[in-house]
């Protein structure tokens, strides 16, 4: 059981390295109610008056954002928010991934077309390798009357195709947050 | 003269680029067993294409299963009919692409455009290139030739006003651009890394996120795939994974890794492509070709495309596996010119992530080429009739020393060569032939015959440039295996048909090959002095005789690792251990590293006799120019390729370079002269003879 735990919490520091290693910013809240107020500080960090966010975050947005809420499903709108805020289902600790098992088009909008992304990935659902998270991928794809896509997102959009350069936020947010819940947070500190 | 074909702007971003790359790389597979993944991707890759046809209907149930449409296309104009007839069925005037090789390979862009059809390139270096009206002159980065000046050029063009040289905001506008258009293009075109047969999903890879957005944001969508993308499960997609951002980036992941199995909210069409790839999958020569996963880490680590780049070593696909895939693509005519500028150095097989034997299947080609296309008639003289014979061989050399007070200097070195030959030695000073040959040399020293003292009998083959220019390191060599109490018998100074097989010429070299393993067939072991020798008599003569080679390769030894395995103690008993007075390097020559992976065994020799460390050059293991003949038709590469490597001895501040390979010490050893470099630059053999002590020196 203990040894079980500190697995766990060698996932999680490994994917917290591993995202920030690939341009990602990671917060910890202990609580869902603490990411949402997490969530809402870094918002009004950003000035932001619109947001996006798609069906299965819907539980993530800070109450004074409700108002100023779009879908993902018309691009546009998208596109316009001055920041996505997506649930991610799983994450992959050895590569700093999230994975998202995609529902819809609107889902991906928000995930791919405002300039900031912030991502709620709770601690339990770090794996460690990519083949660890292989059976829902496999699943998820498999359904012929399901949306079948998945997507696996690493750090902000980049670019090294002028003279080898990293240039950050090519044409997909320019910042990946990650907002990480983890219960065992305040135990530890 | 034409002009240079080497542009050292571009010469110095490559290179800076594949240092960067092989930093990066090797930090991204810290703890990943790179061997033991590519084997295994190899074989998934190799299963895979023996069940090609099987898989691929099964993708196309799959996809078809989840409300998207397959469509097959036997050539790449087929495939640009095939795309222009969904667009134009769907109104589409103009559609948005993600970065896709195959398109490029059917040059689909030209053909949408005479469609009315306007392409739009997504990808931030295609559509540099795009715009520039250019080619992508690498698989990974399309626009790597271009500096930032220029793109800023380019861009200004496109929007009419001044943009700043800074890449920020040259990124900021390609951004703002595709923004600008993305949600009125009617269609999106996307290439894929992979397909899965067991659920019909397409594997999209990209960094900038500009895949996500033309996959998902235009209503009408397109896929281009080549047949041979096709994997068994999403376990296999997951192995490619695995490595494919680490050999191509080396990145731990690409940024954005999209499944696309379902139509989603909108129609999809995906196109098979086999363009004779069909008949690359019935040559169980060419095959494992279609295992590459595009990582283009070959190109990466070529000495070649680092000087050229992909517009000179390149038709639409770059470097060696690029020229492969040409000969079948676009056609055996079109590879020819690319195919000539294969160092044969290997090293691109070290990196492939499929374990692809690129300069192997290259040098088979050539063999095709000659046959098909033909060769030029000095090489059909020089292979056929001079080096395969070793009469006329002789001859040749024998005149040349007779005429040896007319050619060169006194300090051994041909006189410089006149104006319209200048290009082939003002790099590099070319020595004469020595006065007497290694054999001769040999004879008269007393070394040979005699009984053995106890540790039997060794023959010693030198290959044709100790024999001819070098009988110092021959010597050497006699020298240090006599006083370890060996009985020394000389095989025949003949050609071991390297040069032939290299060429394309098969049929000239197994002659030679097997005229010499005649002669050498009671020897029980055949030390060499020259790798390239000993990666003909070892192991590519061996695969050109067959069966009747058996047994033959394996009493064939390098020098270095003869000594290594059998005579360490040895050494230590003959060597008076003697650290060199000025800082030791090494060259790992091409074949001693790569084929015969012998340049530890040399390390290991040399630190022992020495008592001191190596200090390495940067890229100690890449080729120095010379690759025989390569040198002769491509001087100007040779040139920048050696002057690389001068740079790189200069930088340790080395007094003396140790090499194992008598083409290399010609290469360096006459780079170091034209620069006036005081370096002394030696055979493994000399290093170890210099240090006999005084009961066997």
């Amino acid at each position: 059981m203990v040894r079980r735990k500190r697995a766990g919490a060698g996932l999680v520091k490994l994917f917290r390295e591993r995202a920030e290693a690939a341009g990602a910013e990671v917060r910890t809240s202990a609580t869902p109610a603490a990411a949402r107020t997490a969530i809402a500080s870094i918002l009004e960090e950003l000035g932001a008056q619109t947001i996006a966010s798609a069906a299965d975050a819907k539980a993530f947005v800070p109450a004074k954002f409700r108002a100023r809420l779009v879908r993902g499903d018309k691009a546009e709108d998208s596109a316009s928010a001055e920041a996505g805020l997506v649930l991610a289902h799983f994450g992959i600790a050895e590569t700093g991934t999230l994975v998202h098992l995609d529902r819809s088009d609107a889902g991906k909008n928000v995930w791919t077309l405002p300039p900031v992304c912030v991502a709620v990935l709770e601690a339990c659902a770090i794996v460690g390798r990519l083949e660890d998270v292989l059976p829902a991928i496999t699943k998820h794809l498999a359904s012929p009357s399901g949306f079948g896509q998945v997507s696996l997102v690493t750090g902000p959009s980049r670019t090294a195709d002028i003279e080898n350069v990293l240039s950050i936020g090519v044409h997909g947010p320019g910042r990946l947050v990650i907002v990480l819940i983890d219960g065992k947070i305040g135990k530890m500190a | 003269m034409s002009r240079s074909r080497i542009d050292p702007h571009l010469k110095s971003v490559l290179a800076e680029f594949s240092r960067n790359y092989l930093i990066k790389r090797r930090n991204a597979l810290m703890g990943q067993n790179f061997e033991e993944l590519r084997t295994l991707l190899a074989e998934m890759k190799d299963a895979s294409l023996e069940r090609n046809a099987e898989l691929l209907d099964r993708f196309e149930a799959e996809a078809c299963r989840r409300g998207n449409e397959v469509l097959r296309a036997r050539d790449g104009d087929e495939a640009n009919r095939l795309i222009a007839d969904v667009l134009g069925r769907n109104g589409a005037a103009k559609v948005a692409k993600s970065k896709s090789m195959v398109g490029e390979e059917t040059h689909l862009n030209d053909f949408l455009s005479r469609r009315g059809i306007e392409p739009r390139e997504t990808d931030l270096g295609e559509w540099i290139v795009q715009l520039e009206a250019e080619a992508p002159t690498h698989m990974v980065m399309p626009a790597i030739h271009l500096t930032r000046a220029d793109v800023a050029r380019i861009f200004a063009r496109r929007l009419g006003r001044p943009v700043p040289e800074e890449i920020p905001a040259l990124v900021r506008i390609a951004r703002e651009e595709l923004r600008r258009e993305i949600f009125t293009i009617p269609a999106g075109f996307i290439g894929a890394n992979a397909l899965v047969a067991e659920n019909g999903a397409v594997i999209l890879v990209t960094n900038e996120g500009n895949g996500r957005l033309v996959s998902t944001v235009p209503p009408v969508q397109v896929v281009l795939a080549s047949i041979e993308k096709v994997v068994p499960t999403m376990a296999d997609a997951a192995l490619l994974l695995r490595l494919l951002p680490r050999n191509a980036t080396g990145q731990v992941f690409t940024s954005y890794v999209s499944f696309i199995a379902g139509a989603g909210d909108h129609p999809r069409t995906v196109i098979l492509l086999d363009n004779h790839r069909s008949e690359i999958l019935a040559d169980p020569v060419f095959r494992q070709v279609l295992r590459c996963i595009k990582c283009s880490a070959c190109l990466n680590v070529c000495p070649a495309y680092k000087v050229l780049g992909g517009k000179e070593f390149a038709h639409v696909y770059m470097g060696g596996i690029g020229t492969l895939l040409t000969a079948w693509v676009h056609g055996l005519k079109e590879s020819k010119a690319m195919a000539g500028l294969c160092l044969g150095c290997h090293r691109c097989e070290d990196y492939c992530a499929a374990k692809i034997k690129i300069a192997d299947l290259v040098i088979a080609l050539r063999e095709r080429l000659n046959e098909q296309i033909g060769s030029p008639l000095w090489k059909r003289l020089a292979f056929e009739g001079v080096l395969a014979r070793p009469p006329v061989h002789r001859a040749a050399f024998r005149a040349a020393r007779v005429g040896r007070p007319l050619l060169s200097g006194k300090d051994g070195y041909l006189r410089r060569l006149p104006f319209p030959f200048r290009k082939y030695d003002r790099f590099r000073a070319v020595p004469a032939p020595a006065k007497k040959t290694f054999s001769k040399l040999f004879k008269k020293s007393g070394l040979g015959g005699g009984q053995a003292a106890g540790r039997g009998r060794i023959t010693i083959f030198a290959g044709c440039l100790i024999e001819h220019f070098y009988p110092e390191i021959g010597m050497d060599a006699a020298r240090v295996l006599k006083a370890l109490g060996y009985g020394i018998d000389l095989a025949p100074a003949a050609c071991c048909g390297f040069p032939s097989a290299n060429g394309g010429f098969p049929r000239s070299a197994r002659k030679s090959y097997e005229k010499l393993m005649e002669a050498i067939r009671a020897s029980e072991t055949v030390v060499t002095l020259c790798p390239t020798c000993t990666t003909m008599l070892g192991h590519a003569g061996p695969d050109l005789a067959g069966d009747e080679a058996a047994g033959l390769a394996d009493k064939i030894i390098s020098f270095a690792e003869f000594l290594e395995r059998k005579e360490k103690k040895g050494l230590a008993r003959v060597l008076s251990k003697r650290s060199e007075p000025n800082v030791l390097t090494y060259h790992e020559s091409c074949h001693h590293k790569y084929y015969l992976k012998a340049a530890e065994a040399t390390r290991s020799v040399l630190e022992a006799a020495t008592g001191s460390k190596i200090k390495d050059m940067p890229e100690t293991a890449t080729c120095c120019g010379f690759a025989g003949s390569f040198s002769a038709d491509h001087p100007e590469v040779s040139e920048a390729i050696l002057a690389e490597k001068l740079d790189a001895i200069k930088e340790t501040g080395a007094g003396t370079v140790a090499l194992d390979c008598p083409g290399c010490l010609l290469q360096i050893r006459g780079g170091c002269r034209r620069q006036g470099l005081a370096v002394e630059v030696r055979h493994t053999a000399q290093l170890l003879a210099e240090r006999l002590n005084k009961r066997n020196s």
